[in-house]
């Protein structure tokens, strides 16, 4: 009896899945990417647009890209705070996600959700949920690197 | 070019996170670009791409990788060992004070939305 009745709920749970699979929209896959390659475009373009400021007043190549990483870090902290971000997020995906600003966002964010646990062990914690693992392996992989040059010349 | 190279940057990012059940999360995708910017710059691959894209290639988190490396790289000319610790903090030494000091005052002054 039990059993039985165990085995129609199960039915009922597939069929119901069945009609969801069929009714729920399919990833649009290509629409994303669109999305993402005109906002990461432009987010980009941005940058260069800011990188040109910098070099004509006389930074190198290697500065300008640090003075324009600390900009772009600037805007993308302030528009995560006003709540903008992530109404462009919604929609451009890894678009907003890829470029610098998304780093910058990705750390704002979760700062910003644990404010109820204070600003020492919570905010000042929580910046680095995603930014520390980023990080870990930026760092990880340049000293490899920076040590096979060692060894090997 | 820094419109092109960054969209399909950004595209890519795009398909792997569409293409892949939910395993990838953005904070994957962050960890993947700085990691694959910095072994394709330790490669010399990146560098090119730079000097065609610009900040096509630099604002992508594939690029702080890249800064990192040849940071890295540029103090082991330099100093050997000690530069191959030092070196790539200290060429992203801008942006890292950046995102922790702006990221941080952002997040007492605004409360999260919705």
């Amino acid at each position: 009896m039990n059993t039985a009745e165990d085995r129609l709920k199960k039915i009922e749970a597939q069929e119901y899945q069945d009609m969801v699979d069929q009714t729920k929209p399919k990833p649009t896959v290509v629409k994303n990417c669109i999305w993402a390659f005109v906002v990461g475009g432009l987010i980009c373009t941005l940058g260069q647009v800011i990188m040109n400021f910098f070099s004509a007043r006389g930074l190198s190549q290697v500065d300008a890209g640090s003075a324009t990483a600390v900009v772009l870090v600037f805007l993308a902290a302030l528009f995560t705070g006003l709540g903008w971000y992530d109404v462009l997020g919604k929609r451009a995906g890894a678009g907003s996600i890829v470029p610098i600003t998304g780093f910058a966002n990705a750390i704002v964010a979760s700062a910003m959700e644990f404010k109820r646990e204070g600003y020492i062990f919570g905010v000042g914690a929580r910046i680095f949920s995603v930014a520390g693992p980023t990080l870990v392996f930026g760092f990880v992989v340049a000293v490899v690197i920076g040590l096979i040059k060692v060894v090997f010349g | 070019m820094a419109f092109l190279v960054g969209g399909i940057i950004c595209l890519i990012g795009q398909l792997v996170m569409d293409l892949t059940k939910p395993a990838i999360t953005p904070g994957h995708i962050l960890v993947g670009y700085i990691s694959i910017g910095a072994i394709l710059s330790g490669l010399g691959l990146y560098q090119p791409l730079v000097d065609i894209a610009g900040a096509g290639a630099t604002v992508p988190l594939s690029g702080f990788g890249h800064s990192l490396v040849q940071g890295t790289l540029k103090a082991v000319e330099t100093k050997g060992l000690l530069g191959a610790i030092s070196g790539g903090v200290e060429a992203t030494a801008a942006g890292i004070t950046a995102a922790i000091v702006f990221g941080y005052v952002a997040a007492v002054l605004f409360d999260p939305k919705g």
